[in-house]
């Protein structure tokens, strides 16, 4: 009686296994494999958003990069690196009048406007208006920024030694389309990837950021910053 | 050549020593801050919202007419003293975990009648019109003021619960690819002017996670850990993620545990 209930349960677990094999690879990538913990709290997300339009719900869906970031707390190992370094890079799509330098001036208003992209009944933005880039809530843009925010590094001078070369531009429009592309599980967001900004928007930016006359590249301020404290240029 | 190439030179060595600097750690905005704090204190705005919410706990309310004073809040029907150091807790009678929202939502339905969801919609204060919930939840966390965050982890849905709300506080989504991590879990980040608390700094958490609810001078109101929560979600240009939901438990639940030990006082007064 023992033995075969014993063995009922080893044919029953057997079954249950299989079914979750199966279920893993019929899914899509987004569900491949969820822990019983990430299936929890899939089911809590559901039950804490109520209804919601298909274009809000899907903004709580996660994709395949989202999903291994979150597990790997941001510390992908180098074979996951590798991985979301070459679909992400596959994800890059170019503007298509090809990548030339757009407007500066614009690129300084879209990296310092936080606005766009909130929903919600509560306090939506208006979705006829452009997205900023809010470049500044995370970095310092230029040599006198005293409102730029420390989540990444400071842009001032970021273009001095690069000015507007296209391989420059190419490399600093992929930045900002899919860092991910260059930074596996790099905290900044694929705004292009995830059509935050239009690459056109991209490359006003980087106009901003590249030009040899923006206030980001200012040599005369940058040579009156202070000297301290010393210490080593980071290989960039 | 040589007169040119100099000051390029310096240009280059200016920049790179830009470049290299770390992030400036906002110490004097800190100081300044916690100055701020110190001086604001005693004329805190938010003892109004205390002295309202104690009115509007003990006077009779809603269709049944009754006041809160029959709520459970976790040590027994009417007790407030140190109630809101141990939540969130699991109720049998609700079945579920629940934080002070939660469960001030359940007596306010429960005991004094009122539309569940109509409380949800009004739990935040607008322009036009001002929470009853932010007061309540104030006025019965100062209960706990001089106490430790204690919450008890006892009961497995609550050790689920925090489980859901550390792997919660993780998960990027969303247009920003952004999760609680993002910004929370790194020292001495701003985001513009803003300092950001750091989950693996237990001082930080236990600090902020005792002053809450506080009162938000931008606000002109007192705001709660729920509102936290709803606004953190939007500013990550999520939905709006419903009040009281499990998520946001979840979210305080791991986030209390984190600052076990951090001593309540409130209202604190923020930016």
């Amino acid at each position: 009686m023992c033995p075969a209930s014993v063995a009922e349960r080893a044919l029953g677990a057997a079954a249950l296994v299989l079914l979750i094999m199966l279920a893993g690879f019929s899914a899509t990538t987004q569900a491949r494999g969820l822990s019983a913990l990430e299936r929890q709290v899939e089911a809590v997300i559901r039950d804490s958003w109520g209804d919601l339009s298909g274009q809000e719900a899907r903004r709580l869906v996660q994709d395949d990069t989202q999903l291994d970031c979150s597990r790997a707390r941001n510390q992908p190992g180098p074979a996951l690196s590798e991985e979301i370094l070459s679909r992400e890079r596959a994800r890059i799509r170019y503007p298509e009048g090809g990548l030339r330098p757009g407007d500066p001036v614009m690129g300084a208003e879209l990296a310092r406007s936080g606005y766009g992209g909130r929903v919600g009944a509560r306090r939506p933005d208006d979705p006829g208006r452009a997205n900023g880039g809010n470049c500044q809530a995370c970095h310092m843009l230029e040599p006198r920024d005293d409102a730029g925010g420390t989540l990444g590094p400071s842009l001032a001078g970021y273009g001095i030694g690069r000015g507007l070369d296209p391989e420059a531009l190419r490399h600093l429009y992929e930045r900002i389309y899919n860092p991910q592309s260059q930074m596996p599980c790099s905290a900044m967001p694929r705004f292009g990837h995830n059509g935050f900004l239009t690459p056109e928007q991209i490359l006003d930016i980087a106009a901003y950021l590249l030009h040899p006359d923006s206030p980001v590249n200012r040599t005369e301020t940058l040579r009156e910053a202070p000297a301290d404290p010393v210490r080593p240029v980071a290989p960039r | 050549m040589r007169v040119l190439l100099l000051p390029i030179l310096l240009a280059c060595l200016g920049a790179g020593l830009v470049l290299a600097q770390p992030a400036p750690v906002p110490e004097e905005g800190a100081d300044s801050i916690a100055d701020y704090r110190r001086m604001l204190r005693e004329g805190n705005p938010g003892e109004l919202w205390v002295a309202r919410g104690q009115q509007l706990f003990h006077a009779p309310r809603g269709p049944n007419a009754v006041s809160l004073e029959a709520c459970d809040l976790g040590l027994g029907a009417g007790v407030l003293d140190g109630a809101y150091a141990a939540l969130p807790r699991y109720f049998e009678d609700a079945g579920r975990v629940q934080d002070l929202e939660s469960r001030l939502v359940h007596c306010m339905v429960n005991l004094q009648g009122f539309d569940r969801a109509q409380l949800l919609q009004d739990a935040f204060s607008t322009g036009e019109r001002e929470s009853d919930m932010e007061a309540l939840a104030v006025y019965v966390a100062s209960r706990s003021n001089g106490m430790p965050l204690d919450v008890q982890l006892e009961h497995p849905r609550e050790l689920e619960l925090y489980r859901i709300g550390e792997t919660l506080f993780h998960r990027r989504s969303g247009p920003l690819d952004m999760s609680c991590a993002t910004c929370h879990s790194r020292e001495s980040r701003r985001i513009r002017l803003q300092t950001l608390m750091n989950i693996n700094s237990p001082v930080q958490v236990r600090e902020v996670m005792g002053s809450w609810p506080t009162y938000r001078v931008s606000h002109g109101t007192v705001r709660t850990l729920q509102h936290r929560m709803w606004d953190c979600h939007w500013q990550m240009r999520l939905p709006d993620v419903e009040y009281v939901s499990d998520a946001t438990v979840a979210l305080i639940l791991y986030l209390t545990e984190q600052g076990r030990g951090g001593v309540i006082d409130v209202p604190s007064i923020r930016r």
